[in-house]
């Protein structure tokens, strides 16, 4: 067992919000994300238990969803769009700048657990590129002094 | 019947209400193009090569999810469909390898097709294009699947077919599809394979060469082949296969779909199942033997050694002394031709097809007075039940498209399943209501409690059903011993639960009852056939079909292959229509049934047999007296294709073809007949069965000349019901039923007279007689590929009991009665109630027969680890 009691009881009240129990499963993969800060085949095993769907259905669902990482990822999780209105203003170069300050791979944790860097599609923010997502935050209109400045930022945060 | 019209490219086409514009235009005629459309699963518009123009809409729309409404004008042909057709190519070929040259869907491929039909000859993509590697090793990127299903991701266009035939039709959920974008695999779930009865269907929907079959691959060029149809001879379900062949070889078989029957799917057991006949082990030439040892000679040779013995022993004791066994697998043709060879040529009416079975034949006209036939009912009667009782069967085992059928009226619309079994089966896994599981032999208290409950019920309508208010009071007085707690205290099933399956019973319109291999097998299967004709009477509407054991069990019975009845299922006093057919008499001496021909083969009565496809020595329930009584026969002759257990004992063998050498026809559980064309020339020195006993009957003394089964099917078309076709040329797609007059009328309520199984103290194990998944009848074991799936027998037992006995999965356990013993491999069933043993039947390593008593009603063995 995984997935704690309170997690299992909150997903078995989110599924009785929908007519269809299938519905749950993305809410319910949120549950387990948010308790644990990765999946894994195991939890999808426990979610299908207490939703009685096929352990398939939650995999193919998980899988479909950049959110749903099967790896475990810094605490703060950095994703920088690379479509083409933040690729025309330089965020290839950021990725790579982050990456070297960070001394990380992509997707990869830094030592002292704190950053993951990933790159993503378009997050419907053009108009303010090239800008990055943060855990659930917007960080827009990016330079490199001011990426410089976040991460001081979430360093001093911890 | 059509709702209204809408115009389709200048023409008015008919819609029935709900239809799509795709399913309109086609029925119409006109041709629209799909890849993820498949007639039998829901549209889910994926890969929108369907689009078409409809005029007042801004945006072309996918055909085959749009449902079709008054007054619509669609163009299907319009240059701008044509464009949005060819962008659509151009985008699923932007990542699809140039792979046709080394394909194996090449020349079948759906995207090959459209391409060439449709596509542009040159691509706006420069970019490399998207390739999942499998083996940084190797150019292929193969992947094995499952035992026998290999994926090329690069070609997959992302359709879904495979995944949705798994999970709408199969309700299975070993394949699935990850990820999204070109990223997407298609993949069994982490550490699993796809290796589900179905499995193969997969690969036949797949639209292009992202799925394909290791029998196919890289031998054979699809346009190259020749196909035949034929009918699956592995289970009653008679699907239709294609056969397809290349220089008289067979390289695989596909669905020919029928919409009576399968749909277009077929279970992996036909699909895979015709590998036997090009099996190593076939016998290739006749054999005879010689100072103790069969030794292979020549057919005149062999037909001489009959004639000569044959003679000597008529001599002695006239045709009585002869007797035939005959299996259910072969043709009508072949049925009909060889109890004519009994009954005419070599004057005996010992002849049989239940070699299998140890209860008396019930005779002819007391099964329909007694209304415990299958009543006249068809596929799709099933699906318009709204509850479906599955009883005393493993029917995803053992009628697999069946099974598909009753999953299908779950899908559709909300069907309820009854599952009422001695052990859990799979089909309870995912599409039963509700499960009972009764103590092995109580079946008809069972039934008997169910309808007690029944009337109980507020809901019960006594003016519904047509039996009068004293004839219910009598009869629940009669079976008082049946009901409640007393009943449920027999059969080890709750009240409670009895009480819901009752309130469905009560509340159903339209029940399909489908009685299974535990009732067929048991030795009391007749009373348990007026239990079930019983519970019939107490529903306002139930149709029962109790499901024949073999694919043409239901032709061998109707053809006269049982010792009392004609052909056509005539009485003795129809006998001088045969004669005259026959150019001679035939003898009144009274037939012998299975058990009445191994009793005077004891005796000395009988001292000759033909054994036609039949193997009495693996299969009779007495397998030491079997053997016992087959040793003492001075001749033996076998006909059949391999050596069976039976042949070991044979003084001729004459090699026999299989059914893709043959042609002929079959009759399936609905008693549809359905003809079967030859696929390819017999091998070997193996013969047809009709020239066989065309042969044999001429040397023996008559000639019917009738050596082709085309022959045969005239005269016996006289014994068919009035309109039957009376050449094969008569013989459409759909077949046809040769329904009986006596079926669906209700019997007479019958009391129920119960004696429980007796429990010895020493023998505390029931002993269950089933199929393994993906494994029928000894043909399958011949089969590699089959043997792929489940490659050998084992011993099935609860956790329980595994616990007992100190037993892990795998550890060598001996199950031993009264009469024998067998030794296999422990395999831990969850759920499954202890005391019980379940052993798959017709491995020729574990002979469950061994362990059984031809007197037993019920079988007990005792286990131990070894
Ligand atoms: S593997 Fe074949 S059937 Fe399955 S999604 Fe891909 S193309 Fe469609
Ligand atoms: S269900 Fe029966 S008839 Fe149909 S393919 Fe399978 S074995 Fe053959
Ligand atoms: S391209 Fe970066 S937000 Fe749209
Ligand atoms: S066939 Fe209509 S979208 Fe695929």
């Amino acid at each position: 067992m995984i997935l704690s009691d309170s997690a299992k009881l909150q997903i078995s009240q989110t599924a009785t919000r929908y007519p269809k129990v299938r519905s749950a499963i993305l809410p319910a993969l949120h549950v387990a994300y948010e308790e644990h800060g990765y999946l894994s085949d195991q939890m999808y095993e426990e979610i299908a238990q207490v939703l009685g769907v096929k352990f398939i259905e939650v995999a193919e669902a998980a899988s479909f969803y950049t959110m749903f990482p099967k790896a475990k990822r810094g605490k703060y999780l950095i994703q920088v769009c690379r479509n083409i209105s933040c690729a025309l203003l330089g965020s290839h170069h950021l990725t790579t700048y982050l990456l070297d300050k960070l001394n990380v791979g992509l997707g990869e944790i830094t030592a002292d657990g704190l950053f993951t860097v990933v790159e993503a599609e378009c997050l419907g923010s053009c108009t303010t590129a090239p800008m990055m997502q943060v855990n659930a935050h917007y960080y827009e209109n990016l330079t490199v002094e001011k990426v410089d400045r976040l991460i001081e930022e979430f360093r001093s945060q911890k | 019947m059509s709702d209204f019209n809408i115009t389709v490219n200048g023409q008015q086409v008919p819609v029935t209400k709900g239809q799509t514009v795709l399913q309109a235009s086609l029925a119409a005629g006109i041709d629209i193009p799909v890849f993820c459309w498949h007639a039998q699963l829901v549209p889910v518009g994926a890969c929108r090569i369907c689009l078409v123009e409809i005029e007042k809409l801004p945006k072309l729309q996918v055909a085959c999810a749009t449902i079709a409404s008054e007054g619509m004008i669609v163009h299907t042909d319009s240059p701008k469909t044509i464009k949005a057709r060819q962008g659509v190519l151009e985008f699923i070929l932007a990542h699809h390898p140039l792979d046709c040259p080394t394909c194996d869907k090449g020349g079948e491929c759906d995207l090959q097709n459209l391409t060439f039909k449709y596509g542009l000859d040159y691509s706006r993509q420069h970019e490399p294009k998207h390739r999942v590697i499998v083996d940084a090793n190797s150019t292929f990127d193969d992947l094995l699947i499952g035992p026998e299903i290999i994926r090329n991701q690069n070609r997959c266009i992302h359709c879904y077919r495979c995944t949705r035939i798994v999970d709408e039709i199969a309700f299975e959920d070993d394949l699935g599809a990850y990820q999204r974008g070109y990223h997407t695999e298609i993949l069994p779930p982490p550490g699993r394979e796809i290796r589900n009865l179905y499995s193969g269907n997969v690969v036949e929907y797949c639209p292009v060469g992202a799925l394909t079959n290791d029998d196919w691959r890289y031998k054979v060029r699809v346009w190259l082949t020749k196909q035949t149809n034929v009918i699956c001879p592995h289970c009653p379900d008679g699907c239709n296969l294609k056969l397809w062949t290349f220089h008289n070889k067979l390289f695989r078989a596909t669905s020919n779909a029928n919409e009576n029957i399968d749909n277009g799917f077929l279970c992996d057991i036909g699909r895979y199942g015709y590998r036997y006949v090009a099996s190593a082990d076939r016998i290739k030439r006749p054999m005879v033997r010689r100072a103790g040892e069969l030794v292979e000679t020549g057919w005149e040779e062999a037909l001489t050694f009959i004639k000569k013995q044959t003679d000597d022993i008529k001599s002695k004791l006239s045709g009585s002394g002869f007797f035939g066994f005959i299996g259910d697998i072969r043709t009508n043709e072949e049925i009909y031709a060889f109890q004519r060879l009994l009954r005419r040529v070599i004057g005996s009416n010992n002849i049989d097809h239940r070699f299998h079975r140890r209860r008396r034949l019930t005779p002819g006209e007391e099964v329909i007075s007694r209304g415990i036939e299958s009543d006249n009912a068809e596929y799709k009667d099933i699906e318009n039940a709204d509850v479906i009782i599955v009883l005393g069967s493993d029917l995803h085992s053992e009628n697999p498209i069946t099974s598909l059928r009753v999953k299908r009226a779950v899908k559709r619309h909300n069907a309820k399943v009854i599952l009422l079994n001695p052990l859990p089966t799979p089909l309870g896994k995912r599409t039963a209501t509700v499960e009972v599981i009764y103590k092995q032999g109580t079946a008809a208290v069972l039934l008997h409690s169910l309808i007690d409950a029944m009337v109980d019920l507020n809901q019960f309508d006594a003016s519904a059903v047509k039996l009068s208010a004293a004839d219910i009071a009598d009869f629940r007085k009669a079976n008082a011993a049946y009901s409640g707690v007393k009943g449920s205290e027999i059969t080890g099933v709750d009240v409670s639960l009895v009480a819901r399956v009752a309130e469905m019973l009560a509340a159903a319109q339209n029940v399909f009852i489908l009685a299974g291999s535990y009732i067929e097998r048991d030795p009391l299967r007749d009373s348990l056939h007026l239990a079930v004709a019983n519970l019939q009477s107490f529903c306002k509407s139930a149709r029962k079909i109790f499901l024949p054991p073999d694919s043409n069990s239901v032709g061998a019975a109707f053809l006269g292959a049982e010792p009392t009845v004609l052909p056509g299922r005539q009485s003795w006093a129809k006998k001088a229509v045969c004669e005259d057919l026959w150019h001679g008499p035939i003898s009144d001496a009274p037939g012998k049934d299975t058990i009445g021909i191994l009793e005077a083969i004891d005796e000395d009565e009988i001292e000759c047999g033909f054994v036609f496809n039949a193997d009495p020595v693996r299969l009779f329930p007495d397998g030491e007296y079997v053997r016992s009584v087959m040793e003492k026969l001075k001749l033996l002759v076998v006909i059949d294709s391999f050596m069976t257990d039976t042949a070991r004992f044979a003084d001729v063998i004459l090699p026999l073809s299989t059914f893709a050498e043959i042609e002929g026809t079959r009759v399936n559980w609905e008693k549809r007949m359905q003809y079967s064309q030859r696929a390819i020339p017999p091998l070997h020195e193996s013969k047809p069965g009709c020239q066989i006993i065309e042969l044999l009957a001429d040397r023996l003394g008559v000639r019917f000349n009738q050596p082709n089964p085309a022959d045969v099917y005239q005269e016996m078309a006289k014994f068919l019901p009035t309109g039957a076709p009376t050449i094969y040329a008569g013989i459409g797609k759909d077949g046809f039923l040769i329904r009986s007059v006596a079926a669906n009328k209700p019997g007479k309520l019958a009391d129920l007279r119960f004696v429980a199984p007796a429990i010895d103290t020493e023998y505390r194990f029931f002993l269950l007689v089933g199929n393994a998944d993906h494994h029928r009848g000894a043909l399958t074991e011949r089969n590699e590929t089959l043997m792929k799936f489940t490659s050998e027998p084992f011993v099935g037992i609860s956790e329980a009991d595994a616990t007992d006995l100190a037993v892990s999965d795998g550890d060598l356990v001996k199950v031993e009665s009264k009469y024998g013993r067998v030794v296999g491999k422990a395999m831990i069933l969850r759920d499954f109630p202890s005391r019980r043993v379940l052993l798959p039947e017709n491995f020729g390593e574990m002979s469950t027969n061994v362990l059984m008593g031809r007197q037993d009603k019920i079988d007990l063995v005792r286990l131990a680890k070894m």
